[in-house]
């Protein structure tokens, strides 16, 4: 080494250096993937057993409507706002008081109070051009309403279907609107491209799910026990006990082309009010499926 | 290499820069939005103004007057009265008035001191022209001997300019005379009162001309003024005797005699929306049991629409679709038929069967000729299209669009003119297809108002000249009886590039015609003496869109048309798309008050305690306080609408049916009705049926028998 010039000895001994940080960084890596990799190895892969997932899916009728509505009140005159907010409320629920329906109810998200807009500058937004030069700015007294049908799986679709419309005709009415405009312009094309005219304004709902998912359990659990029966038949075994559960959670079945154009465009597919953790809601009047799906692994009797 | 490095830097600079700076000029509009606000509030509707020379003349005499130097203050006085033609100038509140008016302020501005410099000038000349004017028998005792019949012009220029020498108050006096016998009640009245306001020390007793102008205020039919007249003469002029139409009587009594005629002129609905013949106004109204229709008439079919869409749609002009296919019909009613007029084509249906009686044209190639319009560069604005009914006769205005335009300027220039028809056959009385008449080359806009005696009044322009008159016509020939100048609108254009034309409305109160331009500006017109006394000037917005067609080019908002409504002495307005309503007090004239309004509603009703305004929504309005009563959210549409007014019921026929809102804000059902296919529209009703004009069909609707309009 005595030949090598300095430099160069310097080199030497930073490639051995690199060489060792190298291998340590192999190890860790090989470590990290195993680390990674270890949940999604076949449970057969470490133990004997058969593995089967299950799919339990139980239906209930909706039992609540919910119809989105939303009320507001402008004028150059903030006074002049208030009036037509508080005259269209009161008229609002007046005339739908007036339908003397004990199912239905009515709930209001609180006002707000901004500045409105007038549709040809919303749409120049919208487009993304400019709003123009606003010469007399408006007060807009607004708010959220949430018309309520309970008990709706009391009655007959057709009955339910025409005591909605009855709502909504009686709503319009009053002056609310039914229903919301878009919020921008990538929801106007979202309802544009799926063929909505306007946004859905009747949600069927059913508030608690905790029943349907307790039978959509039972069902999981059923389908893929008979799996795994079925195939410890055909393999000459016998079934053991449950050796391992994994829950796939529960879904319900959506809108799949607005939601994926929601989450393209990253907005939230616009519903009447965002389900809770316990609802289960459809735009359509039709039987709300719950599905549970189970992955099992069943021991083998030896 | 620094040196380099440094250029090399500062191109990597200067390249992003000069991109960012053609891209921000390549994507920026035309014209900035400020801009764009600033060319749409620019001033419209342009009046006859007096020369400048006039108003230096009168800034001199203001000058002198300050420093009380009557001799060159009088003589730059009569310079501005010689000089004076008849223009307008500038007053308080955005009021222009009358030149000669606001010469005569300018006098009756003169301190004592300067009247009496003013007299010992003038009081020889005024007395020789009050001599000339009515032969020497102008008297102090109020005009006992008889008032001469030929002098109202020579008698005006007396009180104009020398009113306040010594016999001012005689000239002003006999003028009231003159007038009144002319039948001009409003003017007659207004000369009274300046004797009473604006001439202390006059020798005219004050009683006597307290009793003229009740007697002129009941003739014209000024109620609300003539009670609070009465009120005041009661408490000053107790037991006095006035001698009065050839007898002396007690002044209290003869009060008591003019009031026993009293009616208050109807008010209820406002000028462009009255209906013009229907006989008295209804005092109660009530909605059919049911929707089936007794007769309907249908205009638009869908089939017509689609032909529009579609021929539209074809050149990216969709858009009109809507403003052609939501076009509401102007219609006029007599007790036996209903007319029509659907873009041109004029047609009757009795009112009992539903049956076309006559019609002009045929309306099979309506559809198709509305869709060649835009491409031909014609005007599909049918805003000053009406119709009306006279006696025995119905007139419209339309453009016939059978008579196809041969090259572009014929297309641009296409007349709106005047056809006047017998209402039971439907034969042309007088009208352009009988030749040549005086009314050819003109045309007109807006809808006409009955005047006396056979004629009317109507706006419209002659020849190539952009003016707009005041025409008064002769019901029966068509004959051009007068024209009074108004002025030049400032007409806008749309996003295509087609002239949209200000519509205006008329209106007649005690004696004078009112003109909202729907253009910036309202005038008062005397039509006797064929001059505008005044006009009131406010900000408009004429539409100056450019004439592109962007993707991002939005329908306009529904605007509400303008109306005027008389009530007592105030005058109450709101123009086409306006977001104001004006109040003006007529006896000054002055503003009373103004109040920001949503462009889509317009004053439809008023009941002396309330105005009511309806459009999107139907709005009540306190007329004194201004404040807003109370506010209902209704379905209409379309910019066509005609409220029905009855019995404390305001009957607005939108998109959802017929709204029932009542003047306590209390609403009643929605009638739904058998029309459902257009925007809401006309209102009509009869002994027997409910008509509802929409842009689709004529529907009648029976109502319960015997039921009173």
């Amino acid at each position: 080494m005595g030949n090598v010039p300095e430099s160069a000895a310097f080199h030497m001994t930073n490639a051995l250096k690199h060489r060792r940080v190298a291998v340590w960084q192999t190890v860790l890596g090989c470590i990290f993937c195993a680390a990674c990799l270890a949940p999604i190895v076949p449970a057969w892969a470490d133990d004997a057993g058969i593995s089967v997932s299950g799919v339990g899916v139980a239906k209930g009728r909706p039992t609540l409507v919910e119809i989105g509505a939303r009320l507001s009140g402008d004028g150059e005159l903030a006074a002049d706002a208030s009036v037509k907010y508080n005259d269209l409320k009161k008229k609002a629920v007046a005339a739908l008081e007036g339908l003397k329906d004990p199912n239905l109810s009515i709930e209001f998200s609180g006002p707000t109070v901004g500045l409105a807009t007038d549709s040809a500058a919303q749409m120049r937004i919208m487009q993304g051009g400019a709003a123009g030069d606003a010469t007399k700015q408006k007060v807009q007294i607004s708010e959220q309403v949430r018309l309520i049908l309970k008990d709706a799986d009391k009655l007959e679709p057709d009955k339910l279907i025409a005591e909605v419309l009855k709502v909504i005709d009686t709503a319009k009415d009053a002056g609310l609107q039914v229903g919301s405009p878009p919020a921008n312009y990538i929801q106007m094309q979202i309802r544009a491209q799926t063929g909505q005219n306007g946004d859905t304004i009747v949600v069927f709902k059913i508030p608690d799910r905790s029943e349907l998912e307790s039978q959509a359990y039972e069902k999981a659990v059923a389908d893929a026990r008979a799996k795994a029966e079925r195939i410890a038949k055909l393999s000459g075994v016998k079934l053991g006990r449950v050796a391992f559960v994994q829950d796939q959670g529960t879904a319900q079945e959506g809108n799949g082309q607005q939601s994926l154009l929601a989450a393209i465009y990253g907005e939230a597919a616009s519903t009447a009010t965002p389900p809770s953790s316990k609802e289960v809601e459809s735009s359509a009047l039709t039987e709300i499926p719950v599905t549970v799906k189970l992955t099992i692994k069943f021991e083998i009797e030896k | 290499m620094n040196g380099r490095n440094h250029s090399a830097e500062r191109l990597r600079h200067a390249v992003p820069c000069a991109l960012a700076i053609l891209a921000t000029t390549w994507l920026a509009p035309s014209r900035s939005p400020a801009q764009e606000a600033v060319t749409n509030q620019q001033m419209g509707f342009s009046v006859h103004k007096e020369k400048p020379a006039v108003m230096e003349a009168v800034e001199d005499f203001e000058r002198y007057r300050e420093k009380e130097a009557w001799e060159k203050a009088f003589a730059a006085l009569g310079k501005a009265f010689d000089q004076a033609a008849g223009g307008l100038v500038p007053g308080k509140d955005g009021f222009m008035v009358d030149v000669s008016g606001k010469l005569r302020d300018e006098l009756l501005s003169l301190p004592a001191q300067g009247r009496q410099a003013y007299r010992l000038f003038s009081d020889p000349t005024s007395a020789k022209l009050l001599h000339d004017a009515t032969d020497g028998d102008a008297d102090a005792s109020g005009g006992k001997g008889s008032p001469p019949h030929d002098s109202i012009a020579s008698l005006d220029r007396i009180v104009d300019r020398y009113f306040i020498t010594s016999s001012g108050d005689r000239a002003a006096d006999r003028l009231g005379d003159a007038l009144f016998e002319a039948g001009n009640f409003a003017r007659a009245e207004r000369c009274w009162r300046m004797v009473l306001e604006s001439f202390p020390g006059s020798s005219i007793p004050a009683a006597l001309l307290q009793g003229k102008r009740a007697t002129a205020l009941a003739r014209s039919g000024q109620w609300a003024a003539f009670n609070e007249l009465r009120a005041e003469a009661q408490e000053r002029f107790s037991g006095q005797t006035v001698h009065i139409a050839g007898r002396d009587v007690a002044l209290a009594d003869y009060l008591q005699e003019l009031s026993r005629d009293a009616t208050e002129p109807a008010s209820t609905q406002p000028a462009g929306l009255q209906p013009s013949t229907l006989s008295g106004a209804a005092d109660s109204a009530e909605m059919p049991a049911d929707d089936t229709p007794v007769w309907q008439v249908p205009l638009m079919d869908d089939q017509g629409k689609k032909q529009i869409t579609d021929a539209l749609n074809n050149i990216g002009w969709q858009m009109m679709a809507g403003q052609m296919a939501s076009y509401v019909p102007p219609t006029a009613l007599d007790a036996r038929r209903l007319y029509v007029n659907w873009f041109g084509a004029c047609f009757a249906v009795d009112l009992s069967t539903g049956k076309m009686l006559w019609r002009t044209n045929s309306f099979a190639n309506i559809p198709q000729t509305l869709a060649q319009m835009p491409m031909q560069g014609m005007s599909t604005d049918f805003s000053d299209a009406s119709a009306m009914v006279a006696g025995d006769r119905v007139l419209f205005s339309r453009r016939d669009l059978s008579s196809r335009p041969r090259n572009p300027q014929e297309q641009q220039n296409a007349s709106t003119h005047l056809l006047c028809l017998n209402a039971e056959t439907g034969k042309t009385i007088w009208g352009p297809d009988k030749g040549p008449g005086p009314l050819s080359g003109w045309s007109f806009t807006g809808k006409p108002l009955a005047g006396e005696d056979g004629t009317f009044y109507i706006c419209g322009r002659s020849g190539e000249n952009q003016e707009l008159s005041l025409a008064h016509i002769a019901l029966a020939n068509g004959e051009l009886l007068a024209r009074v100048p108004l002025g030049t609108p400032a007409a806008g254009v749309d996003f295509r590039g087609s002239v949209l034309s200000p519509v205006p409305v008329l209106l007649m109160r005690d004696s004078r015609i009112y003109v909202l331009t729907n253009n910036g500006v309202l005038l008062a017109v005397d039509p006797r003496a064929a001059r505008v006394e005044w006009a009131f000037t406010y900000p408009t917005e004429v539409s100056a869109s450019p004439q592109v067609f962007f993707f991002n080019q939005v329908a306009p908002d529904t605007k509400a048309a303008g109306a005027m409504l008389a009530s007592g002495t105030t005058l109450y307005f709101k123009e086409f798309g306006g977001d104001m309503i004006y109040a003006l007090n007529l006896a000054g004239p002055s503003l009373k008050w103004k109040r920001p309004c949503d462009s889509s509603v317009t004053i439809a009703a008023g009941d002396g305690q309330n105005l009511y305004l309806c459009g999107t929504e139907a709005d009540c309005i306190d007329m004194e306080s201004r404040a807003m009563k109370w506010s209902d959210r209704i379905s209409v549409a379309c910019q066509s609408i005609r409220p029905l007014v009855a019995g404390g019921h305001v009957y607005i026929f939108g998109q959802r049916g017929i709204h029932d809102v009542q003047s306590d804000g209390g609403t009643g059902p929605i009638f739904r009705g058998y029309d459902r296919s257009g925007d809401g529209g006309a209102l009509w009703q009869t002994a027997d049926k409910l008509i509802t004009v929409s842009s689709a069909a004529v529907t009648a609707y029976p109502l319960k028998h015997g039921q009173r309009p």
